[in-house]
């Protein structure tokens, strides 16, 4: 249940952000869950939900959105989706490629009550 | 009264931290000259094993040290002691080891001049797959009582490897275990891996996975001093 670690550093990274702006609460945190980052989006949203994340979390709204694995092809250039954890080019066929998005975590954006 | 707020952009993955730190690591060990080689696996797949023998391989040739990580006990690096300088980090529950109890381990280890550095994470196929180590090289095994649909199953595991060993390649006539078959669902989901069939018990095929690790040590020392 690796997801705890990761709500950890994400909101270790929001609470000190929320603290450099000296926001009163943090509103909505916005995060974008790769299908190939390792994680289960459910055990994601109970970690969060158990996370002793302070006074500041008492309201915050968590946006989780689930974005597809995408790569790009070092042999012809095409971005393509990939499925069934394939990683082929669809056009050329070509298995030198490289994963663009979906493979991680990513903090997008957090918004914070300054007063 | 109105609330004041502010939406401050961030666009950054979760674990960028550590990211970095593990680069830092990895480029420190680069300098000194010793190749960090992390492995995962299922439990029971032979990593301990594997370690046994490399160090029985190398004896008197090359310096190799282990950091070895488990839920709980210091069995494995009890059985290693004999062979190599070793250290037990105990991840107390947690699935997966992650950079700050490998720098504390490696704290231990600091005194003495390595070729080598293994890391034998948790076993387990899904989370350590997650984390960066701040290794030159991470190398999944495979044993043949496992299942050859593993590759299928576990894939960010495979796809973020360098090389694979097939271990207990001695019980290949007694399980319905297809090397190729393996071999090549991993190789579709990660083209560039090298694979290693070997037997840890009866040390066959081990020459090749040393000969690969000295050679990866090369291209480290030739490309980054």
């Amino acid at each position: 249940m690796h997801e705890r670690s990761l709500v950890n550093a994400l909101l270790a990274q929001v609470a000190e952000l929320a603290r450099r702006e000296r926001a009163v609460a943090v509103r909505r945190v916005r995060i974008r869950v790769g299908s190939f980052a390792g994680v289960e989006t459910e055990l994601f949203r109970l970690a969060l939900k158990e996370a002793r994340s302070g006074p500041l979390f008492a309201d915050t709204d968590y946006a989780i959105s689930d974005v597809p694995l995408s790569a790009c092809c070092h042999s012809c250039g095409s971005h393509f989706d990939v499925s069934g954890f394939r990683f082929q080019c669809n056009d050329c066929h070509s298995s030198d490629v490289q994963i663009i998005a979906g493979d991680a975590v990513i903090l997008e954006d957090v918004e914070l009550a300054l007063s | 009264m109105t609330t004041i707020s502010r939406i401050i952009t961030v666009e950054r993955d979760v674990l960028h931290r550590s990211v970095a730190d593990a680069q830092e690591f990895r480029h420190r060990l680069a300098v000194r000259g010793t190749l960090v080689v992390q492995l995962i696996s299922s439990p029971g797949a032979g990593k301990t094993s594997l370690l046994e023998t490399t160090a029985r391989h190398w004896q008197g040739k090359l310096r190799m040290a282990v950091l070895v990580g488990d839920i709980a006990t210091a069995r494995d690096a009890e059985r290693l002691a004999s062979l190599t300088p070793v250290v037990q980090l105990t991840t107390g529950g947690a699935c997966h080891l992650e950079l700050p109890l490998v720098e504390r381990g490696f704290a231990q280890l600091d005194e003495l001049d390595l070729d080598f550095l293994f890391v034998e994470d948790v076993g387990n196929l899904v989370c350590p797959a997650s984390f960066d180590l701040g290794h030159h090289r991470r190398v999944i095994v495979l044993s043949t009582t496992e299942g050859d649909d593993k590759p299928a199953k576990y894939p960010k595991a495979f796809r973020t490897s360098q090389a694979l060993v097939i271990n207990k390649i001695d019980l290949l006539p007694y399980v319905p275990f297809s090397v190729e078959s393996a071999k090549a669902d991993a190789l579709s989901i990660q083209p560039q891996l090298e694979v290693f069939r070997l037997s840890a018990l009866t040390g066959e095929g081990i020459a090749a996975w040393c000969g690969f690790l000295e050679q990866e040590r090369s291209r480290l020392l030739a490309n980054d001093p």
